[in-house]
């Protein structure tokens, strides 16, 4: 005696396609064909609904469709970008903000014929810092968020173009000044 | 050149060419894919849903992550197969939140079949809402199984590509869905 047919053959048999050895074994089987003839009825069952046909849309539907699409497309494409435009204004304010913190304290920082110590230099640089920082906080503080995104939003090639004013060395020191601040700003 | 001659030509490029088209920046190529399949995948989502309202709003969706997700499609498998896989998951998605909202059925409209009675119709028609109810209460994976094998005609191949996952694994998906079917009918 051959073993019952598995979960799968069952399968196979209900689609007509089990192979002959199998379907030799549930022609003499009352149990198999008792299990195959339970997934028949519920077959059949799926196929009466499945015989009714999806009804027709209305018939402007088909034309509608390619402009709602469309126009859910570019809803979520703006969306997205109002989002990424807000992040940007973000980067472009700290990146502003770092640039006035950075260069009022290389304004105020002493020259070079004052004989000041490394210490009493750091010092200093850092109070002026704070007083240019606390200057842009005030600053910021009066104005409402969409005044602050338009204050800080840099005009098309501001930087390149207060860089092009800057002398070979002052653009060193700058950069340098640049990498202490976000040097100090990761730690 | 023209618009017209636009959609005339991108009317007689296959599928892959029309994605390879939208991936270079051609968005008419989209609208083009839109209109070549927008009927099968309606069907998908109106199996799922059963009216009209639900089934727009679910097609519209599946295009809508159709036209973000196209520049990740390889043209590993056709774009039907990719556009019924987003649309199961869409639908399943939406329906695993709302319980569908079957619509009453009018089985002299829908059904096929020329030769039966006034009274055999309403039975009819009153057991495949009773399979809908049915399927509605399968777990996903079930139901997206059954939707996929008996209600759109695909292979077990086209299901595991569809789904993800082993043809094994539609097999016993589809073959315990029937299981879980026959329990709920008979109850």
């Amino acid at each position: 005696m051959t073993t019952h047919l598995t979960d799968d053959e069952r399968l196979d048999a209900l689609e007509g396609t089990v192979d002959a050895a199998r379907s030799a074994h549930l022609h003499d089987c009352a149990a198999c064909r008792r299990e195959v003839a339970d997934l028949r009825q519920v077959w059949d069952g799926l196929m009466v609904d499945a015989r009714t046909e999806v009804p027709e849309p209305p018939p402007m539907f088909w034309d509608q469709l390619q402009v709602r699409v469309g126009s859910a497309v570019d809803t979520r494409t703006a969306a997205w970008w109002m989002g990424a435009r807000g992040w940007m204004s973000l980067a472009a304010a700290a990146a502003m903000l770092l640039l006035v913190v950075s260069w009022g304290a290389r304004q105020r920082t002493p020259v070079a014929d004052v004989v000041v110590s490394q210490a009493d230099a750091a010092i200093e640089t850092e109070a002026i810092g704070d007083t240019a920082q606390q200057f842009v906080s005030d600053v910021l503080a009066s104005l409402e968020d969409e005044a602050v995104h338009e204050v800080l939003r840099p005009a098309t090639g501001a930087f390149d173009d207060a860089l092009a004013t800057l002398s070979a060395s002052e653009r060193e020191a700058f950069a340098r000044l640049l990498q202490a601040e976000l040097t100090e700003g990761s730690e | 050149m023209t618009d017209s001659k636009v959609t005339a030509d991108l009317s007689a490029l296959d599928d892959l060419a029309l994605v390879r088209s939208f991936v270079d920046g051609e968005r008419t190529a989209f609208d083009t894919i839109v209109a070549r399949h927008q009927r099968a995948v309606y069907q998908v989502c109106y199996r799922f849903v059963h009216n009209h309202e639900d089934a727009a709003d679910l097609t519209q969706d599946v295009f809508v992550r159709a036209f973000k997700g196209l520049k990740a499609f390889r043209g590993d498998a056709k774009l039907s197969t990719w556009l019924h896989r987003v649309a199961v998951n869409v639908c399943l998605n939406r329906t695993a939140l709302v319980r569908p909202g079957i619509e009453p059925l009018d089985p002299a409209r829908h059904v096929d079949d020329r030769s039966e009675d006034a009274f055999g119709m309403v039975a009819r028609g009153e057991r495949a809402a009773d399979v809908r109810r049915a399927i509605a209460q399968l777990p996903p994976k079930q139901r997206a199984t059954v939707m996929l094998r008996v209600y759109q005609e695909l292979s077990h191949e086209a299901i595991a590509e569809i789904l993800g996952g082993t043809v094994g694994a539609a097999k016993a998906n589809f073959f315990h869905a029937l299981g879980n079917l026959k329990r709920m009918l008979e109850s």
